[in-house]
C-alpha cells in the first residue's frame, strides 16, 4: 500500500500542474487483459490447465488491490483465494470473449465488502504501524522522506475522504479500470465515477498544495 | 458462507506468492466445477422440467378460455403481451455483454417498466372493443392473483437458483428482473385464461401479483444471487 501510495505521491510532486496525465496509472494493459481471457474462455470450455494461465493474469492485480483495501497481507491472501476459488466454481456461466478482469475485481471487492461486514470493525483495517516510518524517516535521503511524507498525505486524505470517491479514485487511479469497466463494478453510471474520481482527485491535490508543516503534519499523522 | 459438505479452503498466513498460488491451484483441482458445455445442458434440462409446473397447473385450471371476448382480442392481447414480456424478459434475465450483469439503469427500466407496459396494452386493446372493459360482479381478482402465483413459484425460484452466487454488484435489482420476466411471462398465460378487463379487478389480479414477485425475488436475490453469503466454497474465518 504504501508503496503504490508513494509512486502515486511521487507522480503528484512531479509535475503539479498536469495531474491527470502524470498521475495516469499503469492502465490495465490490453495483454493482460486478453490473457485474462483467453485463459479464461479455454478453461470455461474445460481444459483444466489454463487456471494456472488465468491465475497468472488476474491474481497479481487482484492481490495488490486486496492488499491495499485490506491492510493485511494474511487477509488479502484469503480474499484473493476465494475470489479465484468463485471464479472455478464459476467457469460454465462465462461467455466467450467478455472481459474477466472486471469481473474478477466486482467478486474481490464484493468480497471484501462481506469481510468488513462481518468483521463489523474498521478499526483493524485501518491500523497503521507509524512507529516504524518515523525510525526510517531518519536514515532516507530527503527527496523519499518527502516522497513517504506525501504518501501519508495522500494516504490520509483517502481515509477521510468518502468512501465512494476513495474506490471511484482506486479503481480509476491505481488499479487502471476503464471507467465503463468501474461504473459496471460500482453499479453506477460513468459520469458518477468520473465526478467521485475528479473529487478525490481535487481534494488530493488541494491536500497536496499545502506547505507540509512539520506540526500540522505530525498531527495529521497521528490523527490518520 | 462455508459449506458444511464442501471442502472449505482454510485461511491463509504467511505464505509467499508461489505457495499461495500452489495452494489455489490445488484448491481448485480438489474441487470440480462443470465447464460451459455441462452447464448449459444442466440448465436446459432444469428448465424443460421447471416448464412442466405451469404447464400442468395452467391446464388444470381450465387452460385458455375466450369467454365473451372476441378470438381477434384475444390473439391481440396475447401476442402484445408475448412480444413486450419476451422483450422485457431477455433483458431482465440475460446478462448482456459483460460478466457483470446488465447495468443498474436498465434492470431498474426494466423492473418499473414490465407492470406498466403490459397493464397499458391490455387496457389499450380492450378498450377498443364495446363491454371489454365492464366490470365483473364477484370477479374482483383474487382467482387471478392465485392463479400468477401458481404458475410463477416454479420458474422463479428455478431462475433464481440458475442465478445463485453469480452477481457481485447488484444481486438484489437483478433477481428483482427476474422476478419481473418471470411475471411477465405468466402475464401472457393469465391473460389467456381471465377475460376480466375492468381495471381494479387487473391492479389486484394481474398487478399486484406482478409486483409481489418482484418483492419476493428482489428478497430472496440478497441470500441467493449475491456472491458472497451463501457462496459454496468461501472459507470461514
Amino acid at each position: 500500500m504504501t508503496a503504490i501510495v508513494a509512486k502515486l505521491a511521487r507522480s503528484f510532486e512531479a509535475n503539479s500542474v498536469n495531474l491527470p496525465e502524470v498521475a495516469a496509472p499503469r492502465r490495465m494493459t490490453s495483454g493482460a487483459s486478453d490473457r485474462a481471457t483467453a485463459a479464461m474462455e479455454r478453461y470455461a470450455r474445460g481444459d483444466e490447465s489454463a487456471f494456472a494461465s488465468l491465475y497468472d493474469a488476474v491474481a497479481p492485480r487482484i492481490h495488490t488491490y486486496l492488499v491495499r483495501q485490506t491492510r493485511d497481507r494474511a487477509t488479502a491472501d484469503d480474499l484473493l483465494q476465494q475470489t479465484l476459488l468463485q471464479m472455478h466454481k464459476k467457469r460454465g456461466t462465462y461467455a466467450a470473449g467478455l472481459p474477466v478482469l472486471p469481473w474478477a475485481f466486482a467478486i474481490a471487492r464484493r468480497l471484501y465488502i462481506d469481510e468488513c461486514r462481518r468483521r463489523k470493525t474498521d478499526a483493524l483495517w485501518s491500523a497503521r504501524d507509524v512507529g516504524e516510518d518515523d525510525r526510517l524517516a531518519w536514515t532516507l535521503p530527503d527527496d523519499e522522506v518527502a516522497s513517504r511524507e506525501a504518501a501519508q498525505l495522500i494516504e490520509a486524505e483517502l481515509s477521510r475522504m468518502p468512501s465512494n470517491q476513495r474506490v471511484a479514485f482506486e479503481l480509476l487511479k491505481i488499479d487502471g479500470l476503464s471507467h465503463q469497466d468501474a461504473a459496471r463494478l460500482l453499479g453506477t453510471t460513468v459520469s458518477a465515477v468520473k465526478l467521485r474520481a475528479f473529487r478525490a482527485y481535487s481534494a488530493i491535490r488541494a491536500v497536496l498544495g499545502r506547505p507540509l508543516e512539520p506540526t500540522a503534519f505530525g498531527k495529521r499523522r497521528r490523527g490518520a | 458462507m462455508s459449506h458444511p459438505e464442501s471442502s472449505a479452503p482454510e485461511v491463509c498466513t504467511g505464505l509467499t506468492d508461489a505457495e499461495l498460488r500452489a495452494r489455489v491451484l490445488a484448491l481448485t483441482a480438489r474441487e470440480p466445477s462443470p465447464t460451459r458445455a455441462q452447464l448449459s445442458l444442466q440448465h436446459l434440462i432444469l428448465m424443460c422440467i421447471v416448464m412442466l409446473v405451469p404447464a400442468f397447473v395452467f391446464i388444470a385450471w381450465g387452460g385458455i378460455r375466450i369467454g365473451p371476448r372476441p378470438e381477434r382480442l384475444v390473439l391481440q392481447t396475447a401476442l402484445g403481451s408475448a412480444v413486450l414480456a419476451t422483450g422485457l424478459g431477455i433483458v431482465g434475465v440475460g446478462r448482456g455483454r459483460s460478466m457483470l450483469g446488465r447495468p443498474r439503469s436498465w434492470l431498474l427500466t426494466q423492473v418499473l417498466l414490465t407492470p406498466v407496459l403490459l397493464l397499458g396494452w391490455r387496457i389499450l386493446t380492450s378498450s377498443r372493443y364495446p363491454n371489454m372493459m365492464a366490470e365483473w360482479v364477484g370477479r374482483p381478482g383474487l382467482r387471478c392473483l392465485l392463479l400468477t402465483m401458481l404458475l410463477a413459484a416454479a420458474p422463479l425460484l428455478a431462475v433464481l437458483w440458475l442465478r445463485r452466487a453469480s452477481d457481485p454488484v447488484h444481486p438484489r435489482l437483478t433477481a428483482a428482473a427476474c422476478g419481473a420476466a418471470v411475471g411477465g411471462g405468466t402475464w401472457v398465460l393469465v391473460d389467456l385464461w381471465c377475460p376480466v378487463a375492468y381495471v381494479p379487478h387487473l391492479l389486484l389480479g394481474h398487478v399486484l401479483p406482478l409486483l409481489l414477485l418482484i418483492a419476493v425475488s428482489a428478497t430472496l436475490g440478497q441470500r441467493l444471487v449475491a456472491i458472497g453469503k451463501g457462496s459454496p466454497t468461501l472459507a470461514r474465518r
